[in-house]
């Protein structure tokens, strides 16, 4: 049943052993803000039946904006928040993900 | 033995409590801990290997010997992967038996679950004076760990067919690696940025979140690890043999020029491919 879940075509889910990597794409960043929660609450129920959970300390968010974006002079406070397990996760300027 | 001496850890100062603290922080045990069981019918299989065996072969056996780390630590017994190369070209039909024998009764000798674990500060921290400041690591027994390699290659055979790998898993693949992680996430990401802004479109707005399983390595309960591989329909002979490998681990801490007896502790050991196959297709979490 689990295998029959299918994201969108405007998604990624990449995996490396323990970490969890999400990419969304859309037209805000509010509505990103929303489906990376949904997503992530849809693995952490899945998560539920094997003892398994996330550890929302060491999540990142990152808003990949173009260059010339009016966005990228904004303070990252100011865009929406998003919670995963009623913790805000603060967006960054840059994240490292495996090791990079 | 770490020749540094290990500041007072989470309040105590001998040498006892100090490997009780890091005994809970870092291999938790979560083996007597109530857990809920899997719905029946809760993971599906593309193929059923359930009944499936093959023999160890000398030419198996050669394969993994050769794509051994050389120059690791030798564990408990002193026995080199070296000596073992040695042994497998002189009398090749020696490993074979003893490791096809393990694998029919499914056995893991008890000592090959034996580890001396030494830890390492890890660097940039604070504060040492917590027991998660510090790294284990566990040197085992190499025909251990030569025994793991060879099960770690069949269930990373074993699991993608079984549908109990997710094709987003890119750890232990054999065809996978870091950079087609980073691809695989980042060049739809690059494509949707670079298009050009339309009326009817606005400009993207890609965001990319991560995020950590919390202590993945000490959270698998080995039942629940046995029910997922059941209903993943992995070889039996492979489900029972994680079994007995995941039960009765023994560990002794060493620093401070001090070393304790083995005491049982939690499979936190675990090489990372056999591990990750077993688990990550569980995994539910991860796809």
């Amino acid at each position: 049943m689990l295998e029959k879940h299918h994201y969108p075509t405007d998604t990624t889910n990449t995996s490396y052993v323990d970490v969890v990597c999400m990419a969304q794409m859309s037209h805000s960043i509010a509505e990103a803000n929303t489906l990376l929660e949904d997503r992530t609450n849809q693995h952490l129920h899945r998560g539920l039946h094997l003892g398994l959970t996330f550890a929302p300390s060491k999540s990142e968010l990152l808003y990949c904006l173009r260059v010339n974006s009016k966005h990228k002079n904004i303070s990252l406070s100011s865009h929406p928040t998003l919670r995963v397990m009623n913790t805000t996760i603060i967006p960054k300027h840059q994240i490292k993900y495996l090791g990079v | 033995m770490h020749h540094c001496l290990i500041p007072p850890l989470e309040g105590q100062t001998n040498f006892k409590a100090k490997c009780a603290s890091l005994r809970n922080a870092l291999f938790p045990t979560v083996n007597n801990l109530p857990r809920q069981l899997l719905p029946p019918n809760f993971l599906t299989s593309k193929l059923d290997m359930y009944q499936q065996t093959y023999p160890v072969t000398t030419g198996k056996v050669f394969l993994a010997i050769t794509h051994l780390k050389y120059g690791t630590s030798v564990g408990p017994y002193g026995i080199s992967y070296t000596t073992l190369h040695h042994l497998h070209e002189s009398a090749p039909e020696i490993l074979p038996l003893l490791f096809e024998a393990c694998l029919v009764h499914t056995a893991h000798p008890p000592e090959w679950k034996v580890a001396n674990c030494v830890i390492i500060p890890k660097p940039g921290k604070l504060s040492y004076a917590h027991a998660k400041s510090y790294r284990p690591i566990s040197p085992q027994s190499c025909f251990g760990k030569l025994r793991e390699s060879i099960v770690a290659r069949r269930l990373t055979s074993a699991a993608p067919r079984c549908c109990a790998t997710h094709p987003s898993q890119m750890g232990a693949q054999p065809e996978n690696s870091v950079v087609d992680a980073l691809l695989r996430t980042f060049t739809p990401i690059a494509t949707a940025i670079s298009k050009k802004k339309t009326a009817k479109n606005g400009a993207p707005r890609p965001a990319v979140l991560t995020h950590d399983i919390e202590g993945v390595f000490n959270q698998v309960h080995p039942s629940t690890l046995q029910e997922v591989m059941q209903q993943r329909c992995l070889p039996m002979y492979l489900t029972k043999w994680i079994s007995a490998f995941n039960t009765d681990r023994k560990i002794a801490f060493g620093f401070d020029q001090q070393s304790e007896d083995c005491s049982p502790t939690s499979a936190a050991s675990l090489k990372v491919p056999l591990f990750h196959l077993s688990f990550s297709s569980s995994s539910v979490i991860l796809c």
